[in-house]
């Protein structure tokens, strides 16, 4: 019996495949939400200068599976007293290299962080049934997820 | 594939059972595969317009082990009325061979009276769980998940008032093995 054990865990330990490097998934996950802020910050630089839109960013705990516990920062927007946070989720998530969440009065909506490179490095999810929907992030769905998570104009 | 809206004359609750079980263990491996996926740390870009997969995009392990557990229990409730339907078939059946063969035994007499008294009209409450009671039967806890059928028949609109053998091992699957070893105490 111990040597049909020791044979199953050294099968299990071969199927493996090379060590994965969390860490460094870690690091790229925070540049990579680093960037998409100063995309942000850019995108709405001239809210910024008149003072529409007010820019903070504070620190955040995360916690994931094989990568444990890490700050990351997190970016909060102040518009017209509204707040709306930029939050990362994590780097662990199915189907993307990572995953933040846009949340706002009214709602929340998902960002996923691409990795085959052909459409930006983040996407917004618009919609995941039937069909999953993305749009590359960029001013034009920054609108539409700024609509859709804050709350309606009177 | 067939679709049979024909009267089942022998409503079988293990075939029911099986069918729960199968459909247990294919929720079982999708949640396992989807959670390899993570597990392997592959960078995978965002699943094409239309996959399977594009369900748990962005999913973090445990929202994707809180989806899963939400369809467990969706499961257990659905698998949960078919029993207790299907129970309430095979009573129904042996009500009407028993008043139909006009058996002798004390419980098909009492079956006969209350064909007698309300025609074509059978309650399962009052009627066949009554009658099987007095028969020395014990059916309570069945009886105690007409209030759980009726829930769900009716589309869960209210906040029911389950007793214990309903409500407490709800999600551990207990409560479906003590119906199927009631139903096979009343045969």
């Amino acid at each position: 019996m111990s040597d049909q054990l020791a044979e199953f865990l050294r099968r299990k330990e071969q199927a493996a495949g090379p060590p994965i490097d969390w860490q460094a998934k870690r690091d790229s996950f925070v540049r990579s939400v680093e960037d998409l802020y100063t995309l942000v910050k850019s995108m709405l630089r001239e809210s910024i200068e008149s003072k529409a839109v007010t820019v903070r960013t504070f620190e955040m705990e995360v916690t994931e599976d094989y990568i444990g516990t890490y700050t990351i920062p997190a970016l909060e927007l102040t518009i017209g007293g509204e707040r709306v946070e930029f939050r990362p989720k994590g780097a662990l998530v199915v189907g993307a290299a990572g995953r933040m969440d846009m949340r706002g009065g009214r709602d929340t909506v998902t960002l996923v962080r691409n990795t085959n490179g052909e459409r930006g490095d983040w996407a917004i999810v618009l919609q995941r049934v039937p069909h999953l929907r993305t749009a590359p992030f960029d001013r034009e769905s920054l609108t539409h997820a700024l609509e859709r998570v804050m709350l309606p104009l009177p | 594939m067939r679709y049979s809206f024909e009267p089942r004359e022998d409503p079988d609750i293990d075939s029911v059972w099986r069918w729960f079980e199968f459909q247990l263990g294919l929720i079982r491996e999708e949640q396992g595969r989807i959670l390899q996926i993570l597990a392997t740390g592959r960078d995978i870009g965002v699943a094409p317009p239309g996959s399977q997969g594009s369900l748990f995009i962005g999913l973090a392990p445990r929202e994707v082990e809180e989806f899963f557990d939400e369809q467990t229990g969706q499961l257990e409730l659905l698998i949960m009325f078919e029993l207790l339907a299907t129970t309430e078939a095979i009573l129904r059946i042996d009500f009407n061979a028993r008043v139909g063969e006009r058996r002798k035994d004390d419980l098909s007499r009492r079956f006969r009276e209350a064909h007698k008294l309300r025609g074509n009209k059978i309650r399962l409450d009052d009627d066949i769980l009554g009658a099987l009671k007095d028969a020395g039967v014990g059916v309570g806890d069945f009886r105690g998940t007409l209030k759980l059928r009726d829930w769900l028949a009716h589309g869960r609109h209210w906040h029911p008032k389950l007793g214990r053998p309903t409500s407490a091992p709800m999600q551990r699957g207990t409560f479906l093995a003590k119906t199927v070893t009631v139903l096979r105490e009343t045969q």
